[in-house]
């Protein structure tokens, strides 16, 4: 019974260091798959995706900072560690000592260690959420760019407010999959022009304002080119900003980043950063009413 | 015990049904028409669906098209597609046997093909997916089970096949795609037919006698019709469905 149990804990610590020491499949390439059928731009390595965002440097650079200090820390107390292992190894003649040690160098790099954690919160954290996530242009500023988007299982609406830049009503009872998933009321004047899209086009160089909220369960809004991840609730309009740089034109993702059903990986929509020209050429295409669908004419 | 006690069952109604058939062939009874629509047809237009959500449900279609109401506005009077018309009484208690050949229901495009279908009680139903894309359908109906599964792969051969209980139109989705549906209805009987592009339907071998039609759209909702048909004979029936 017992050595049954040995093996079986033997074969599932076999597995897990086989499955840990395995070199990851994403490695090998640095693109991300090409699993829409459209070429995805960006790298996507062992290391942080492509950073096409205006704040992101930011939110990279405490990163890299957590993950150095980590490592530090790793290599320093793993270290001390070992020594001590070695050291104070049981040997013929020595007795155990419970008393507690009280070394200088034990306080003081306990004590730098909290300074420099405070310093990461308090210096870099606070004030980059406090410029993500507080500092979010106004419904009517003109300056920026508002879109709307509604997670459902398991897919993403992206909604914009058209020429006349106001949003029209909406509400759940006007939903209708497939032709109207975001509940658009189109007899309100100023819903008719409404634009409603399963891809997520921006242009760059403007503040974007994204309300999100959620047709069903949690979802997470994730854009790791733009270095935004924010959950969807339901029944919750939460806004998020960003800013994507002039050079960050092309073809990227769109996630759900958190788990939401059996389909989960497959919700995902694609995202088009392109210029202010190619954009509003893409609004007044996208504004256009939906061309009639006469089969006869496909075959 | 349940075994053996179903094996007679089935030989029993087996034997009853053959009879049944044979004496209704024989008969040749057929009710066949059209349903007329009746109301503002401009309100009704046919338009391309998004399906920009998944870029490779254009590799197998191009444009799919909305069909919540699918009208053929080239003849004169219009006429309405995918109405599912069934018998609704006039069969008493009479009891028919299940086809052995499935209702074939395949994902294509990211639509589904038929997008409204009857089905007998019993009979298979073999479920395909001809994208190279995952699809998740997903059964709503009151009485059977609510299936629930992932197709993540192109299978035209094998699929997945499942039997249902009797019920009226039920909605089927796709998880995956939220602009998929389709809708089916399971009969105790195989005297059902959906009108095709022209509007039309044709359902045979019910028998003389008299019988009420229930006709099923799933924008429109239900009406019935009534109708007789002779020994041997043909009724020709155009229904117009009220719109408002
Ligand atoms: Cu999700
Ligand atoms: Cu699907």
């Amino acid at each position: 019974m017992r050595f049954t149990k040995m093996l079986c804990i033997l074969a599932v610590l076999a597995w897990a260091s086989f499955h840990l020491l395995a070199p990851p499949v994403q490695a090998q390439g640095s693109a991300a798959p090409d699993t829409s059928g459209v070429k995805i731009d960006g790298e996507y390595g062992p290391f942080l995706p492509t950073d096409i965002s205006e704040h992101g440097y930011k939110i990279d650079r405490v990163i890299d900072i957590v993950h150095v200090f980590m490592a530090v820390l790793f290599v320093g107390w793993g270290a001390f560690f070992v020594y001590c292992l070695v050291r104070f190894r049981q040997k013929p003649g020595h007795q155990a000592d419970p008393h507690e040690v009280k070394a200088k160098v034990s306080k003081w790099s306990e004590i730098g260690v909290a300074v420099f954690e405070a310093v990461l919160l308090i210096g870099f954290s606070m004030p980059l959420w406090a410029e993500v996530r507080a500092e979010i242009p106004a419904d009517d500023d003109p300056n920026a760019l508002h879109v709307k988007v509604l997670g459902e299982q398991f897919a993403w609406n992206f909604r914009y407010a058209g020429p006349d830049g106001i949003f029209g009503r909406s509400a759940a009872k006007f939903v209708k999959d497939g032709t109207n998933p975001m509940g658009l009321d189109r007899s309100d004047p100023h819903g008719d022009d409404d634009i409603v899209s399963g891809e997520f086009h921006i242009p760059t160089g403007k503040p974007i304002v994204v309300q999100l909220t959620s047709k069903d369960v949690i979802h997470s809004f994730s854009v790791p080119v733009l270095r935004i991840k924010q959950d969807t609730i339901p029944g919750m309009r939460i806004p998020i900003s960003f800013t994507a740089k002039k050079s960050g034109v092309g073809t990227y993702e769109v996630a759900c980043a958190q788990l939401c059903g059996n389909n989960h990986y497959s919700m995902r929509a694609l995202m088009y950063v392109q210029s202010q020209n190619d954009f509003d050429a893409w609004l007044i295409e996208a504004g256009k009413p939906p061309e009639e669908f006469d089969e006869d004419d496909l075959d | 015990m349940r075994c053996s006690k179903n094996t007679i069952t089935v030989i029993a109604t087996g034997f009853i049904l053959a009879i049944g058939t044979t004496a209704a062939m024989a008969e040749k009874t057929t009710v066949r028409g059209k349903v007329i629509f009746k109301g503002n047809a401009a309100k009704f237009k046919r338009t391309k669906l998004d399906t920009s959500k998944d870029p490779k449900c254009k590799m197998s279609k191009k444009s799919i098209g909305t069909y919540d109401v699918i009208l053929n506005k080239k003849t004169d009077p219009i006429t309405i597609r995918n109405v599912l018309v069934s018998i609704k009484s006039g069969l008493a208690d009479r009891v028919f046997p299940t086809p052995n050949t499935p209702v074939t229901l395949t994902q294509y495009g990211c639509e589904y093909d038929p997008h409204v279908f009857g089905i007998m009680e019993g009979q298979e139903l073999k479920i395909l997916n001809g994208d190279e894309t995952n699809h998740n359908i997903h059964f709503l109906p009151k009485n059977n089970d609510q299936y629930n599964f992932s197709q993540p792969k192109k299978d035209l051969e094998k699929g997945k096949t499942i039997t249902l209980d009797a019920e009226a139109p039920f909605r089927v989705k796709c998880d995956v795609h939220p602009w998929m549906g389709c809708h089916i209805g399971v009969f105790k009987h195989p005297f059902y037919d959906v009108t095709d592009k022209l509007g039309k339907f044709e359902i045979s071998g019910m028998g003389a006698g008299s019988y009420t039609l229930e006709l099923w759209h799933e924008t429109f909702g239900t009406m019935t019709a009534d109708f007789t048909v002779a020994k041997g004979q043909t009724t020709d029936l155009d229904i117009e469905f009220e719109v408002k």
